[in-house]
């Protein structure tokens, strides 16, 4: 398979596929190395999200935030199959929407863990009504 | 250039989401749960790194994509291997 006439080899980057299984070719990686390092990483990305998922649905009264957790495993599961785009045709948008979806998931999990600790202008209103204001309500106070 | 839109509309949702999980690391700093929050940082900050290229359009060498992607993928284990000990109640507290 490899020209040994040629010092370009499929390991270095040959343009032409030397491999071809469905829709993947080798050669559209700059060698097998990057592939395979590719391939791993999708499956561990996938596995992430399995192992979010588990406690979430298996063991509910340990999770606080379930909802946050399974946004984030929401987040890693659309970025697996963002990377695992790179195995299968796919039209070219495809994987750029998935990437922008899986960021979008991985905000809102951050943002479910993080509220607890920001004061929204609501909650900010909320507690100077507490605290200043004597006569209470709702803001309907100065209205004559 | 479609695809370079995008990626730059996810490194800016991306970029919005580091300070949250910032807060939420500092938050949890004290509590068990921050041992499955704290890795959030590094991985998002490698996403955006992973998607700077892009909207750059410029090819990063190989080894930039391979450090940068195994960041984000060790990272991510990391947290959902945390994940599954604390939350299934296997790590004791």
């Amino acid at each position: 398979m490899i020209d040994p006439a040629s010092p370009v080899g499929p390991l270095i980057g040959d343009p032409t596929p030397w491999l071809q299984i469905g829709g993947v070719q080798l050669s559209r990686y700059a060698d097998l190395f990057q592939w395979l390092l590719q391939f791993i990483q999708t499956v561990l990305l996938l596995v992430t999200s399995l192992f979010l998922v588990y406690p979430v649905v298996r063991h509910p009264q340990n999770v606080a935030h379930g909802r946050g957790v399974g946004l984030l495993a929401l987040g890693f599961l659309l970025l697996s199959a963002q990377w695992a785009m790179e195995f299968v045709p796919a039209p070219g948008p495809v994987a750029p929407v998935l990437g922008l979806a899986s960021a979008v998931s991985f905000g809102a999990g951050c943002w479910e863990f993080a509220s607890s600790f920001v004061d929204t202008a609501e909650r900010i209103k909320l507690v100077d009504d507490e605290g200043g204001d004597s006569s209470g309500g709702f803001g309907d106070d100065d209205g004559g | 250039m479609f695809t370079r839109i995008l990626s730059l509309a996810t490194v800016f949702v991306l970029a919005a989401t580091l300070p949250l999980a910032a807060i939420a690391v500092r938050g949890y700093w004290r509590a068990p749960f921050s041992r499955l929050l704290r890795p959030l940082p590094v991985i998002l900050g490698a996403l955006v790194a992973l998607h700077v290229p892009t909207v750059l359009a410029v090819d990063p060498p190989v080894a930039y994509s391979t450090v940068v992607s195994s960041l984000a993928v060790a990272a991510s284990f990391a947290m959902a291997f945390e994940a599954l000990l604390l939350l299934t109640g296997r790590r004791k507290l």
